[in-house]
């Protein structure tokens, strides 16, 4: 308790990375609570499309008279899942990859290392993509599975490289002694050690995620399921022509806003999280 | 220079690694688009076994008949003999000939972007550093942080939307306009830059701010290592003591982050030059994923691997000579 | 008869961090004289290094040169000099020779290159300055061949520290500073250094300010000591003086210390207690607490440099009853 007291204070004092941490609850509350409060038509009304901000739209509406704002707060489920999704699996694959790599050395991690290795060097992007025209991405899990498999290597290195300078340390040699088997030190000595240095990259893997998946929605090259930023940002280009027209300027930016926010906010506080688990770099 | 040898061996090993679990993808995924061809021409077009077979195989590069074996050796012949199938989407056009005419696109759009946010985050890092604590540096690092997170591609819609849509200040598409006569002309040269204007600042305003701060952390630590104090005892002024003391130590460890990037803008290419319909590799990898256009893909994805393997090597090897405690063993 | 080299009159250094200010050198008198090695004595943290750098007005934030005067051969205020005279100044008249060379020397430029940023920073300076170069490495004992076209990596730690020594007497300056020269050496290899050091100080006749926190080393080679404690110089003797009639109980605790390898195993006695907080220094001598003859007096006045005999010094109220 006196902890989280004590983080939300530090939180507090840096400015910027508080404005980061609001806006990321702000997301995580749209994602959750806000699909649930307000409902999303699917009919068209194209009567009423393209009309600007409104009380009654406010953010207007898209090219079928879709009200825009609640697009958004639906979009913003299928966003966050994703990549909290993929950035879970990511985490966990590095984790059991880099930790017995680490720590246990030898064959184990060269082998391991000459996997990740091969994963590495294809340039994640591309094989995402590939992969995307062979295997139908129907639901948010494939999704997401798919976004891990391309993301997980560059984690479990830096991961090896962070259990191998820990297995160095001291107080696990101390432990080795005293007769803990490794089991044991992994889970009660090295991983709470490593706790914020994973929860960190927890972090930047969901940035990841989230820039992939949008940039594959938006170029067309996955399959729509449900509303979702990217998808947004697809029809605002394709059907309403946004980039040459200023009629649709809403449709295009209330995406364009929404995606920065959360990656901006997500980078933001991870800067906190840093000082936080860190604490020589507080002032 | 073993360990130069070492380097080459590995990378070319990398290159038959890659070459060969494309081939398996192509031919091992659910829903082999070979065998997928060929019993749509069997059984569409009416063609005989042979005759779709052949077809089959000048598309691909490699008989769906023969054994797995001799499949994969005559696909390597191919390869090296520069065969890498027709296109599907491009009709009578090679793979390679298509590859060969967007290769230069990308390695200009993508090289110039990293030189430029390479240098600008080097240079504007080693001014924040020395400025550490002031509004200057606080702004500066905010900004890059910020403009380092946003996703290239809504930079580049952003660019296209304001500066080409609405104020038509540049092109929005393309790599050189209609008008204009390619050619080593100085019209052409000239237009071929005012095109890559904007795809370039996507790259660079979404890149730079990651070197700046790497910079800025590397500087600050080299700071305050023994020898600048050392430097400074010594009566060196401080221009010298930045230039050869301070920059050629804090750049090193960045080396490290090039490789990383040179595989993400390459990879990022796809999404950049798809928005500026710009003809590089990435445009062509991304245009054949969505018309299934196979031979193209897996020459575009065989052609990025290999650029980044070969753009690592190269890393490796000047970071070799800048650093001397690598070399010598 | 006895020139003076360096002046420092009033010298007072602190250090900012967070809320605190750490005072590290306190008011501090000292006179180096021409020629002569003076060997500064004190524990970690009693501010020995921060007077070497402040000498050479190297002090950067958080610390800070709070007042003082020093001034170097009855001419240059070395405070008040502008960054364009500093840089002349520096290593040109002192130099200075650091804890633990290995780090001193830039990783990635050669040796040689970095004697070229040397002699490039100081022009005018007599332009035998490659043959001066060559003359000093013989007489640190390394060869020049060996020596000059390499990277710093590719040296033992008691050759960069050899390095080190011939770029700080490569301009020949009259006052050399050194500050632990030896510490981060090998039992042998100091020995070697300080044969080299006694050596150079007889062929170069510079003055020497060599700082340590070894009393034995530095009788090697030292005519006069300075003991410091925490920010101040308690006793200013000879260096018979210091070993054969110390008045201080601070420099005696160190002398019972220090294990002899000769004559009887006496009991090692070590000082019981630690240093004061420099951060919150209370009124009397700072010692106090630490020492065994402790009285009323001690606690409520600092007690100031008095002479015992005209080139002895010492900072102590009892100093007269203690040594009865």
């Amino acid at each position: 308790m006196e902890t989280l007291l004590r983080s939300f204070s530090i939180i507090y004092k840096n400015k910027t990375a508080f404005v980061g941490f609001i806006i990321l609850l702000l997301f995580i509350f749209m994602a959750t609570i806000g699909p649930m409060l307000v409902p999303l038509e699917t009919s068209a009304h194209p009567e009423e499309m393209f009309q600007p901000p409104s009380i009654k739209h406010i953010l207007g509406t898209d090219y079928a008279g879709r009200d825009i704002f609640d697009e958004i707060i639906h979009g913003s489920r299928s966003v966050l899942i994703v990549g909290a999704l993929s950035a879970l699996i990511s985490v966990s694959i590095s984790v059991l990859i880099g930790i017995p790599s680490g720590f246990i050395g030898g064959f184990t991690d060269w082998i391991l290392m000459r996997i990740t290795d091969i994963f590495l060097t294809i340039p994640s992007l591309p094989l995402l993509v590939v992969l995307a025209a062979f295997i139908r991405i129907g639901n948010p899990l494939i999704m997401s599975l798919v976004l891990s498999l391309t993301s997980w290597p560059g984690l479990a290195r830096a991961i090896r490289s962070q259990s191998l300078s820990l297995r160095e340390r001291d107080f696990i040699e101390a432990a080795r002694v005293s007769g803990l088997s490794s089991m044991r030190i992994v889970f009660s000595e090295l991983l709470p050690n490593m706790a914020s240095y994973i929860a960190i990259s927890a972090i930047f893997a969901i940035t990841q995620a989230v820039y992939a998946q949008v940039g594959l929605f938006f170029l067309g090259l996955a399959p729509f399921t449900s509303i979702n930023w990217g998808v947004m940002l697809n029809f605002a280009v394709s059907q309403a022509g946004a980039l040459y027209s200023s009629r649709s300027v809403s449709y295009l930016l209330s995406p364009i806003v929404c995606i920065s926010l959360l990656q901006i906010s997500s980078v933001l506080f991870v800067r906190a999280l840093e000082e936080i688990f860190n604490p020589r770099l507080q002032r | 220079m073993s360990w130069i040898l070492k380097r080459i061996i590995t990378a070319i090993f990398m290159v038959w690694l890659v070459t060969t679990i494309i081939f398996f993808l192509i031919r091992l995924m659910p829903g082999n688009p070979m065998d997928y061809m060929l019993m749509q021409l069997i059984s569409m077009r009416s063609m005989s076994v042979e005759d779709a077979t052949k077809l089959v195989q000048s598309y691909f590069g490699f008989n769906p008949k023969e054994p797995l074996l001799v499949q994969y050796i005559n696909y390597f012949k191919g390869l090296l003999s520069g065969n890498l199938g027709q296109s599907i989407l491009f009709p009578g056009t090679p793979v390679g000939q298509l590859l060969g005419q967007s290769v230069p696109w990308t390695v200009f759009v993508v090289g110039i972007s990293l030189i430029i946010s390479f240098a600008l985050g080097i240079y504007l890092g080693t001014s924040i550093a020395y400025a550490r604590g002031s509004k200057f540096d606080n702004i500066l690092s905010l900004f890059g942080s910020i403009t380092n997170s946003i996703p290239n591609y809504i930079i580049a819609i952003l660019l296209i939307y304001v500066l080409g849509g609405l104020l038509h200040i540049f092109p929005m598409r393309g790599a050189y306009g209609t008008s204009v006569t390619p050619g080593f002309n100085l019209e052409f040269i000239l237009d071929v830059i005012y095109h890559s204007i904007l795809p370039i600042s996507s790259y660079v305003i979404t890149s730079f701010g990651g070197w700046m701060l790497s910079m800025k952390g590397s500087t600050t630590s080299v700071l305050g290592e023994d020898y600048i104090m050392a430097a400074k005892a010594k009566g060196i002024p401080t221009k010298k003591i930045k230039n050869s003391y301070v920059r050629r130590n804090a750049i090193l460890p960045l080396f490290t982050n090039l490789t990383l990037s040179i595989g993400f803008m390459l990879g990022g290419a796809l999404f950049i030059e798809t928005m500026f319909s710009y003809p590089g590799v990435g445009y062509y990898l991304s245009t054949s994923v969505s018309g299934r256009d196979y031979p193209l893909m897996q020459g575009c994805f065989l052609l990025i691997t290999v650029a980044v393997i070969l753009a690592n090597l190269i890393t490796d090897l000047t970071y070799s000579k800048l650093d001397p405690r690598i070399r010598i063993r | 008869m006895k020139e003076a080299i360096l002046d420092i009159k009033g010298l007072t250094v602190e250090y900012r961090s967070d809320s605190k200010t750490i005072r590290a050198i306190d008011n501090m008198n000292l006179t180096v004289y021409k020629g002569e090695v003076l060997g500064i004595v004190g524990e970690s943290g009693c501010g020995k290094s921060t007077l070497a750098m402040s000498i050479l007005n190297l002090i950067s934030s958080p610390g800070y040169i709070k007042d003082g005067l020093i001034i170097f051969d009855k001419d240059i205020n070395v405070l008040r000099l502008n960054e364009e005279e500093l840089n002349r100044f520096r290593w040109e008249k002192i130099s200075m020779v650091f804890q633990a060379a290995q780090n001193t020397l830039n990783p990635v430029t050669k040796i040689s290159e970095q004697l070229n940023d040397v002699i490039s920073s100081h022009p005018g300076v007599n332009t035998d300055i490659k043959e001066r170069v060559v003359e000093l490495c013989k007489l640190v004992r390394l060869d020049p061949e060996r020596v000059l076209n390499v990277y710093p990596h590719q040296l033992s730690g008691g050759m960069k520290q050899r390095v080190a020594m011939v770029m700080a007497l490569m301009l020949e300056p009259p006052l050399l500073i050194l500050d632990e020269p030896t510490t981060a050496l090998d039992v042998l290899t100091q020995k070697q250094i300080l044969e080299i050091l006694k050596e150079l100080h007889e062929v170069k006749n510079m003055a020497m300010i060599f700082i340590t926190h070894d009393l034995s080393i530095v009788a090697e080679i030292a005519e006069r000591i300075a003991i410091m404690y925490a920010g101040k110089i308690v006793e200013l003797a000879s260096i018979d003086e210091i070993f054969y009639n110390p008045k201080h109980p601070y420099t005696k605790g160190l002398l019972k210390a220090a294990p002899s390898i000769v004559g009887d195993i006496e009991s090692l006695v070590s000082i019981p207690g630690s240093p004061p907080d420099l951060s919150s220094l209370s009124r009397g001598c700072r010692f106090s607490n630490r020492c065994p003859f402790t009285k009323d007096i001690c606690k409520e006045a600092e007690p100031l440099l008095t002479e015992v005999l005209s080139d002895h010094l010492v900072a102590c109220h009892r100093w007269r009853e203690i040594n009865e």
